[in-house]
């Protein structure tokens, strides 16, 4: 791995890529099952266009010592892939599920709507969102041991909330407040589920300069190209916290670490250490130091001092937040720091790979990173000012709250019929479907519809059986013929619009028989059946313009694997085919094509039913 | 031969496609390159941005469909 971390996006790309080659050409060229056992898997459901984080997740974990392979399931999917056994997101078998879902994607206008709505009808929708991915994570639980970690929510990074909004008390800030301590609450609940600080993350990157409205608006990115890099850096934090053991003890120097000064040559009463600069920066030190101790975190000395002038010091100074008590171990000596570090480890009775050593002389570290690998060393910058900082970068610290029953879990999955047993306690697919009152509207292309009908069709390569580019010349020609139709399908679900996902065109090929020229869809509605009710529309266009046949045509492209099989999977018969272009019928029967039972059906708005 | 900001857009599109250099060319293009989708084409995005300090607009960021039309883009920012 390169020397020096990447800052340019390229950077991480091209750094990600290297990491992926040496990981392959490693278990290509070692025999045996060792091979990329140490690598973790990240799997990722979320609401927003997450894969933009990859490189960066892949980079920054790597960092952290915990190399990872992210995965990223198809956007806006979750219930699809958690609730399926035979998901993709299972077959990765993770060892960490991050459920990312943003209230402004999924409630987007709540924070404008909240106010004339009021506060009761804010939290109910508040409630539904919390309540969809505890669901997720109570389901994922049953079904797999991968830690699982919930973003939770900011009232919105793309604009400030009025400025009285903190003055009242049912004001949106405070609701969301509220659903992120419920949230927590709720995962306490569910055996090693943890809140990702999403919040926390806006907050100290600064939430106004969080999102680039360029990415947000194009992409529904999840923040600005800059601030890709602290949200990996959390996450790979998180993850690495969740499957690495946290350390177990810090060992400190003394002298311009815990105070500025040298002890032996100033004395105790020379060092500055108080509540006056520079004294105040080294007491604010300890108060962290002393924190970390409280949260279970074992402090030792290994310093280069006469151990009598050590004690006293601890035992005597006024300013001295840590005492002797707080230390399990002190070596205070004029030996090398590596040997102080191994006598702790074996008094102690720990691993030296489970110490981290923190000294602010650059010779000592290389001393001890030489000595002894296996010990974390605090890089340390040179001014006092940057300790506490340095500090809290510390990621082999973090602990995630994890029960003696959350290390017992990974036993338990060992046994396939334990997670059978349970996978039938869940709930299925189908369940959710109906559960999400799927309702949608259908119609045909007028002068409101053809302009995102058109960037559809410009757009879309997965869910696209023909991928042809049309105009918006062709586009209006189409429309306006008594062969052809240009048609459109909306959708609704209970969490809010998804706006128009389908677009379809048929056009008359002789008096019996009419083509599927055009048939998209959106990759975010996916895997519910919403393909199946546009189909069973076009066939009744099809069969109003007197058709008794339905063509089915389907030109392969590389993207559009997932649709492939489309036809042959609705009861299409393959005429012929050849490199570039399958053809498929289909009898129009008057039951063919049913409208699938989990989608409810609105009529089309009578505004308009002016042909354009 | 090419000029200097064609062969640094090269050499970015070739960072994020993971290409050898020499593989990208003026020509490289969407229809060239199976892996120049939407998700990839805001990568270019942000690294054309990092490479030429400049910030590019979603209008123009449709063009992002070939390295000539990036190069095109960035010559009406005073690039080139």
């Amino acid at each position: 791995m390169a020397t020096s971390k990447p800052s340019k996006p390229a950077e991480y790309i091209r750094a990600a890529r290297e990491i992926e080659a040496a990981r392959a050409s490693e278990a290509a060229g070692v025999s045996g099952a060792a091979q990329g056992e140490n690598v973790a898997t990240l799997a990722v459901l979320s609401t927003f266009t997450a894969e933009l984080l990859k490189p960066f997740l892949v980079v920054e974990a790597q960092w952290l010592n915990c190399p990872l392979r992210p995965w990223f399931g198809p956007f806006g999917q979750l219930e699809q892939l958690v609730l399926d056994d035979r998901s993709d997101l299972w077959k990765q078998s993770p060892d960490v599920l991050w459920i990312a879902v943003r209230l402004e994607d999924v409630d987007r206008h709540l924070v404008h709507e909240s106010a004339a709505i009021g506060p009761e009808a804010t939290r109910r929708r508040l409630d539904a969102m919390r309540q969809r991915v505890v669901g997720l994570a109570r389901t994922a639980r049953s079904k797999h041991r991968a830690s699982i970690l919930v973003s939770n929510w900011i009232p919105d990074a793309r604009h400030s909330l009025n400025v009285f909004d903190a003055s009242d008390v049912d004001g949106f800030g405070h609701l969301v407040a509220e659903a992120n301590r419920q949230l927590a609450r709720d995962l306490a609940e569910i055996s090693d589920a943890h809140v990702f600080d999403y919040a926390g993350i806006v907050a100290g990157s600064g939430a106004l300069a969080w999102t680039d409205r360029r990415l947000w608006y194009m992409a529904r990115s999840g923040s600005s190209s800059e601030n890709l890099v602290p949200l990996a850096h959390s996450v790979a934090r998180a993850v690495r916290a969740l499957l690495r053991p946290a350390a177990k003890c810090l060992v400190l120097d003394l002298d311009n670490t815990l105070w500025g000064g040298v002890l032996g040559d100033d004395g105790a009463a020379g060092i500055k250490l108080g509540d006056d600069y520079p004294g105040n920066v080294f007491k604010d030190f300890q108060a962290a130091l002393l924190g970390l101790r409280r949260r279970g975190l074992l402090l030792a000395i290994a310093s280069k001092n006469d151990e009598q002038t050590v004690l006293d010091m601890l035992d005597s100074h006024p300013e001295m937040l840590l005492r002797r008590e707080h230390f399990a171990a002190i070596c205070a000596n004029w030996g090398a720091k590596p040997e102080s570090l191994r006598i702790i480890a074996q008094r102690l009775n720990i691993g030296l790979d489970s110490l981290v050593f923190l000294d602010d002389n650059p010779v000592e570290r290389a001393a001890v990173r030489t000595a002894l690998p296996m010990v974390h060393v605090v890089e340390l910058p040179a001014e006092p000012l940057g300790y506490l900082a340095a500090l809290g970068e510390v990621a082999v610290f973090d602990q995630a709250r994890l029960s003696a029953e959350d290390r017992a879990r990974a036993e338990m999955y060992r046994s396939e019929t334990t997670r059978q047993q349970v996978a039938e306690q869940a709930g299925n697919v189908e369940d959710f479907l109906r559960d999400l009152d799927m309702v949608a509207q259908v119609g045909l292309a007028d002068s409101n519809t053809l302009e995102r009908i058109h960037q559809l069709i410009q757009k879309t390569n997965q869910f696209n059986l023909t991928t042809r580019r049309h105009n918006l010349d062709d586009l209006r020609r189409l429309a306006g013929s008594p062969d052809a139709a240009v048609a459109w399908l909306r959708l609704a679900d209970r969490y809010g619009d998804l706006g128009l996902v389908c677009v379809g065109i048929i056009e008359r090929l002789d008096s019996e028989c009419w083509e599927i020229d055009t048939l998209l869809m959106s990759c975010r509605v996916m895997g519910r059946h919403v393909e199946d009710a546009f189909l069973s529309y076009l066939a009744e266009l099809a069969r109003a313009g007197g058709a008794r046949r339905l063509r089915g045509v389907l030109r392969p492209t590389a993207k559009n694997t997932p649709v492939q099989n489309f036809y042959p999977d609705h009861g299409f018969t393959e005429l012929a085919r050849d490199a570039e272009e399958r053809s498929y019928l289909a009898e129009l029967a008057d039951r063919a094509f049913a409208w699938p039972m989990v989608i409810g059906r609105i009529a089309q708005a009578t505004q308009e039913n002016v042909r354009v | 031969m090419s000029s200097p900001v064609e062969q640094r857009t090269c050499r970015v599109v070739a960072e994020v496609f993971g290409l050898p250099v020499d593989q990208v060319t003026l020509a490289t293009s969407q229809e060239t390159l199976d892996d120049w989708d939407s998700l990839n084409v805001l990568n270019v995005l942000m690294a054309i941005e990092g490479e030429f300090d400049v910030t590019v607009a979603p209008e123009e960021a449709s063009e992002f469909v070939s390295v000539e039309r990036i190069v095109t883009v960035l010559r009406t920012k005073g690039i080139g």
